[in-house]
């Protein structure tokens, strides 16, 4: 077999200028970590904000899956009307500022809000607990995964379903043992995607559920309060979410190489 | 666009006759436009402000193009210590108002400002707001440490939270514990002062305490007396490194003089010492 003239520069070059482009920022933030040393991450609002945004990203992700799953096999399977409009309102969230998402879940949550005000009448305010936080996380967070999952049920061959089906597999049948681990790489990176969008979760977070270190003051709010105030809590606490993010992100590649889930 | 290219040529040679001798000045056509004459610079100044102003920025820019035909102030509102953090990193902005006399005195320290000429602008002072109806019936500052009242307060680094704390320690020797059942009632410590006006007229928060020239229409507003408040100075300087280091000093001597002072003082601003 002839190969083709070999013309790889012409990606390589630019790809390598694109590699540059993304490694130079974390590159020179761990530099200036390494310069100011570990003395900054003894901060107790720094363990604080650690372990709240690994809690809330875990339940906000689970939260995502439980709800989001149903809905992409939905919008996979069924053609019903309305189904553009409902498309709309899974992609509005991805396109959307997070302040946008925060001071919406603060118009229906809120004290005041349309579902706010017959809540707190039983007791139950949301604004600046946790709850909101894992809230504002799933909602900016769980499109990616509805998207994702969408298009794994969405390319399980059909015959499959109906082989399955004409065996006398009920639709749950189907769906447990042929849908969901044909589909289980686009859903598990749809999984990865959202957790990824709910531990960086900024905006909606500040405006619904406030700034209150151990409950709602999560790693991103906390490294803009240290750059108002002290750049090197803000570095410190950048590093360690840079590097919480690779740990997970290297332990999910992990789990989805070929053979360990699905195919 | 030939005669706009020539105006825009000449601006330089014009501030430079300002400030001394020009080379050879007089062989160009329009090197003696009336800029230099009457001291006046066109043209647009970038001042960073705080969120101390963030409600009068537009009423400043109008009173400043009123006053000086042709120069027109844009404004940005952040706060104090991100912007030092922002001049520290080489920002070029032309004008800074700083809400913390020590942080702009550690920028003139750091030469990132002119201090020289870093002047006194106005005070504000701080102001409890309530949310619409009072439903936690705030009517005196000792009505916040009640329990279950929710209370937004500012972060304690910005300069809103600074004068909380002055405001909370004065409180503490009238009455010993006063903070510490304050803080318990804090449901957020926000990053500004607008975030806190917004919430509390939402009614998601039952109180808050912010400077008394921040508020709007639809909070309630609960005076602080003057022996426990805490006051705010409003300092102003040119950037070292402004992109427009003459109109920069313009809008300072603007901004430092009594008419410029009026402007704020007419806003609910308070005369600086």
């Amino acid at each position: 077999m002839r190969r083709s003239r070999s013309q790889r520069w012409l990606f390589a070059v630019p790809a390598a200028l694109s590699v540059l482009g993304l490694s130079v920022p974390l590159a020179a933030l761990v530099g200036r970590a390494l310069t100011q040393g570990t003395g900054h991450l003894v901060d107790p609002a720094i363990g604080a904000a650690v372990r709240l945004s690994l809690a809330t990203s875990a339940i906000s992700t689970l939260v995502v899956i439980a709800l989001g799953t149903p809905l992409a096999y939905v919008m996979a399977r069924y053609r019903f009307r309305g189904r553009g409009l409902v498309q709309l309102v899974i992609d509005l969230p991805i396109v959307l500022p997070p302040m946008v998402a925060g001071i919406g879940l603060l118009m229906a949550f809120g004290r005041q809000g349309l579902l706010g005000a017959p809540l707190s009448v039983l007791g139950i305010s949301l604004p600046f607990t946790t709850v909101a936080v894992v809230m504002a996380q799933a909602f900016v967070a769980g499109p990616f995964f509805v998207r994702s999952a969408t298009i794994g049920f969405a390319a399980v061959d059909r015959s499959v379903r109906e082989a399955a089906a004409v065996e006398g597999a009920t639709e749950l049948e189907v769906f447990r043992k042929i849908e969901v681990p044909l589909a289980a790489r686009p859903i598990g990176s749809g999984i990865v995607l959202a957790w990824a969008r709910a531990v960086g979760e900024f905006g909606a977070t500040i405006f619904f559920a406030g700034n209150r270190e151990g409950v709602t003051q999560t790693m991103p709010l906390l490294i803009f309060v240290g750059f108002e105030t002290e750049i090197e809590v803000a570095i410190a606490l950048s590093v360690v979410l840079v590097a919480m993010s690779a740990v997970v992100l290297g332990v999910l590649r992990l789990l989805d190489r070929p053979g360990v889930v699905g195919h | 666009m030939k005669r706009i290219v020539a105006l825009v040529a000449t601006l330089p040679l014009a501030l430079v006759a300002a400030c001394g001798p020009a080379p050879s000045s007089s062989s160009l056509p329009g090197a003696s436009a009336p800029a230099s004459t009457t001291g006046v610079v066109g043209g647009e100044v970038q001042v960073y402000a705080p969120g101390a102003l963030a409600a009068h920025t537009d009423l400043i820019a109008a009173a400043y193009a009123a006053a000086r035909p042709g120069a027109t102030a844009a404004f940005e509102v952040s706060h104090t210590p991100t912007q030092y953090e922002q001049l520290k990193q080489g920002s070029t902005t032309d004008v800074w108002i700083a809400a913390n006399p020590k942080l702009m005195a550690q920028a003139g320290t750091d030469d990132l400002v002119l201090a020289d000429p870093s002047r006194p602008v106005v005070r504000t002072k701080l102001a409890i707001v309530t949310a619409p109806g009072n439903p936690a019936g705030i009517s005196s500052p000792a009505d916040l440490a009640k329990p279950g009242v929710k209370l937004l307060l500012a972060e304690d680094q910005l300069p809103i939270g600074m004068a909380v704390s002055t405001f909370l320690q004065k409180m503490d020797a009238g009455q010993p514990g006063y903070s510490d059942r304050v803080k318990a009632n804090v449901s957020s410590r926000e990053l500004g002062v607008k975030p806190i006006v917004a919430k509390v007229g939402l009614g998601e928060a039952d109180a808050g305490i912010v400077f008394v020239t921040d508020v709007d229409e639809k909070v309630g507003v609960v005076p602080i007396p003057d022996d426990v408040n805490a006051m705010l100075s409003l300092e102003v300087a040119p950037v070292t490194k402004a992109d427009h280091p003459e109109a920069a000093r313009q809008f300072v001597d603007y901004l430092a003089s009594p008419q410029g002072i009026q402007v704020l003082l007419d806003a609910g601003y308070l005369p600086s010492e």
